[in-house]
């Protein structure tokens, strides 16, 4: 019997689009509440603090990107943080200690994540390994050999970059956001106007079925995988490039927000389910939180727990929305 | 209860989606008799074991039970967890306990022995489940049953699986709880059981409740009758002329199916028949590529279309809609949204899908409707073989009528069939050739103008063999 999805109490909140309406909210709430008392400029909402905010948040919406294709095909990712972490130290490696120059780094650091995604899939593919078990060994192997790369040293990539280097005539702080909405508007193509995409949530939502209808399973866990680390390594080497650094230990933990990115942007963790534009939109949701709790006295130190709340509140409403009979 | 009746349902009411299983079905079960309920696959039987034992939500009406009565269900699937051990399993929620609530293992290997041994089972009560035969595993599962002692005892198919000294065992242990005062609801495919061990028998059809009589009032022919209800279309091939061979499968062998041969021509609608457990599935899947070959070979063609067993697991993906599931896999690179809706448009006019639309959530369907979304996947490829298992399994009458004239249609127009099912009639009404399968052997084959329900039946369960 197949299960049936009853809508109930609420329609459907929060997928793809909908996440955008409480992004909209909060960016309201916040503006409200952080106006300046005294006729003074505005600290939260102006186009210099939008700007910071696109540019803190894609470094997770880059991952969450990955995350939600993963999620949506079934399965699970906990390497990104490491591999985020191991790109910026191999981009760093090779442009302040090799001499490379800066667009190799940048290709060998996204081609280290893409050959981590391949691990993670070879695992899950050949070796039949639950995705979680193969996804932590991967992220263990990948932020080891970070530290082994540094010795606990940092590469100081911004000191070496012309000062005022400026592509295409965008500033370097401007580029992370750009690239996560490139990014964004093209998965979502694939994934809602190609055959990979169909197959991916076909795989996520009954991958016996699949299998049985002539979906190559394995190869579309394989492109999920490899695309998810490819991402995260990008994600990786902008943050090398913009933050001027290289670190073994950046990114800690990153691997659950960008999870709860793509899941407050309606992936769902049973598979079969799941939107890249959400999965940006979920990771802008955090970011605009984090920096408006950064204006707030004492909110630093609140943010890990008022996003825990966040999370839970958003992922019970999309339950109660779809929930779900036997 | 004061009016005698240990368990009594009022209009009893079950709806999944669209499809209405049970409808207003009253039925009672008395002190100390068996009362038998036959039908035809999808007339609500097994529906209707589940709502009294409470796994399914009834839609509508009562169940009136005396809460002092215990009630113990056995039901028609054998998924047991592996790891267990039997002894585990037989007691498991009822575990025997001794001082600081510590198990009594020991206690319970003893009982597990003795539960198995009054129903002639013979594995061992430290067994893993998971390295029992299918009868075995029914035994367990009737032996948990059994040793509880309920009050009412409902029993889904119990002998489908059995051999003939197992349903013996089964039924002296049917007769010993009977005479305790246990009410059994007994529900079986097999007629010339339910006669035998029933007291009082109701018929299903369609979800609804046809009749209740005491067994000495009726025989299986005006069982039957009631059974089916009403003239069924013959869906008579209209030509019977085989072409040139498309499969062949020469010494096959796949998972526990040993040297299967078998060729099915073009034009030419072939059954494999046999119980569960018996390879149908396995043969399928093999020809289909979705299960290695340990020996032997299959020459296919390359328009090969499958359509498995089990909608739910096997077939449909709830998370797409109804367009998206007969276009997968998508054939080429780019889906064209537009042509994917007005080919699906086609399909639901051509096989009558009773849908919303063509991009109607698939749950929306009914069980018939939704194998109909399955054949239109593998009919999509205009196939020149066409692997069909079950088909017609759990499906409402008018749909499975639908399906067969189908696949008739199909056979007219050249396309070469292989097909399982467990329904014997329909195997005979369907196919040219019948190949029978049991435990994994192919036992002889019968061409459909000489058998008989009884001589296949034989075939498959190897008695009087």
């Amino acid at each position: 019997m197949i299960a049936h999805r009853r809508r109930v109490l609420l329609p459907r909140l929060v997928s793809g689009w909908s996440a955008a309406v409480i992004l909209l909210l909060e960016f309201g709430f916040f503006t409200l509440v952080l106006a300046p008392r005294n006729g003074g400029p505005h600290t939260f909402a102006n186009l210099a603090n939008v700007a910071l905010i696109l540019k803190y948040s894609s470094i997770f919406g880059i991952g969450a990107i990955g995350a939600a294709m993963v999620i949506g095909a079934g399965g699970i990712d906990l390497a990104p943080g490491a591999v985020i972490a191991l790109a910026s130290v191999i981009t760093g490696h090779l442009f302040v200690i090799e001499n490379a120059p800066l667009w190799a780094a940048c290709v060998a650091g996204i081609t280290v994540g893409l050959a981590a995604g391949a691990v993670s899939a070879a695992l899950v593919v050949l070796a039949n390994l639950p995705p979680f078990i193969a996804t932590l060994g991967v992220m263990g192997i990948a932020r080891g050999a970070g530290f082994l790369i540094t010795e606990g040293r940092f590469y100081d990539l911004s000191s070496r970059l012309p000062s005022g280097t400026a592509p295409l005539g965008l500033s370097l702080a401007g580029w992370p956001g750009v690239i996560m909405m490139l990014l964004a508007a093209y998965f979502q193509l694939v994934m809602t106007r190609t055959a990979v995409g169909r197959h991916v949530l076909a795989t996520g939502g009954n991958e016996v079925a699949a299998r049985y209808a002539g979906v190559h399973v394995g190869r579309v866990k394989t492109f999920v995988y490899v695309t998810a680390g490819g991402l995260a390594a990008l994600s990786g080497v902008v943050l090398a490039v913009v933050q001027g650094q290289g670190k073994a230990d950046m990114a800690t933990g990153y691997e659950l927000d960008i999870i709860a990115a793509a899941v407050v942007g309606g992936a769902s963790l049973s598979g079969g389910r799941a939107s890249v534009v959400g999965a940006v939109i979920g990771s802008l949701i955090f970011g605009v939180l984090r920096n408006a709790l950064a204006q707030i006295p004492g909110g630093t130190f609140a943010d890990r727990l008022i996003l825990g709340f966040a999370v839970l509140i958003i992922v019970v409403m999309d339950r109660l929305a779809t929930r779900e009979r036997a | 209860m004061a009016d005698g009746f240990l368990l009594a349902t009022h209009g009893l009411t079950v709806r999944y989606g669209a499809t209405t299983a049970l409808d207003a079905v009253d039925v009672d079960i008395r002190a100390g008799e068996v009362h038998a309920v036959v039908g035809e696959n999808g007339a609500g039987k097994s529906t209707l074991l589940r709502a009294i034992a409470g796994t399914v939500q009834p839609t509508a009406g009562a169940i009136r039970i005396d809460a002092r009565n215990r009630l113990a269900w056995v039901p028609q699937e054998t998924l047991l967890p592996p790891d267990l051990r039997v002894a585990d399993w037989i007691f498991l929620g009822r575990e025997l306990r001794g001082r600081m609530r510590w198990l009594r293992n020991h206690a319970m290997l003893d009982g597990a022995a003795t539960a198995l041994r009054a129903i002639g089972c013979a594995a061992a009560p430290s067994a893993r489940l998971g390295s029992l035969s299918l009868p075995q595993r029914k035994q367990v599962q009737l032996a948990r049953a059994l040793r509880a002692e309920p009050d009412v005892l409902l029993l889904d198919e119990p002998t489908a699986v059995l051999g003939e000294t197992e349903t013996h065992h089964l039924f002296a242990a049917v007769r010993t709880l009977k005479q305790r005062g246990t009410g059994v609801l007994y529900v079986s495919h097999r007629l010339q059981e339910v006669l035998a061990i029933a007291d009082r028998v109701t018929v299903l059809r369609d979800g609804r409740r046809v009749s209740t009589d005491p067994v000495s009032a009726v025989d299986t022919g005006r069982l039957v009758q009631r059974m089916v209800g009403r003239d069924v279309p013959e869906h008579r091939r209209t030509d019977r002329t085989a072409g040139d061979p498309v499969l062949r499968l020469i010494g096959a062998a796949m998972a526990h199916v040993r040297g299967l041969s078998l060729t099915v021509r073009r034009g030419e609608v072939v059954g494999v028949a046999g119980l569960v457990g018996a390879g149908r599935s396995e043969v399928l899947e093999a020809v289909a590529g979705l299960r290695p070959l340990r020996a032997g070979r299959i020459e296919r063609p390359a328009g090969c279309a499958f359509v498995p067993e089990d909608r739910g697991s096997k077939g449909l993906i709830a998370a797409l809609g109804l367009r998206e599931n007969v276009f997968l896999p998508v054939g080429g690179w780019f889906v064209d949204r537009a042509r994917e809706r007005a080919e699906t448009q086609r399909w639901v006019e051509q096989l009558r899908i009773r849908t919303t639309g063509p991009d109607a959530p698939i749950e929306s369907l009914s069980g018939g409707n939704q194998q109909k979304v399955l054949l239109a996947r593998a009919l999509r490829h205009r196939p020149q073989l066409l692997l069909l298992d079950e088909p017609t399994a759990g499906i409402d009458v008018g749909a499975k009528a639908e399906i067969h004239d189908l696949i008739c249609q199909l056979a007219d127009r050249g396309a070469a069939i292989l097909l399982t099912s467990s329904d014997l009639p329909e195997l005979l009404v369907l196919c040219d050739r019948i190949v029978a399968l049991r435990a994994g052997e192919a036992v002889g084959a019968v061409a459909v103008d000489t058998a008989t329900e009884e001589h296949l039946a034989a075939l498959i369960t190897g008695a009087g063999g």
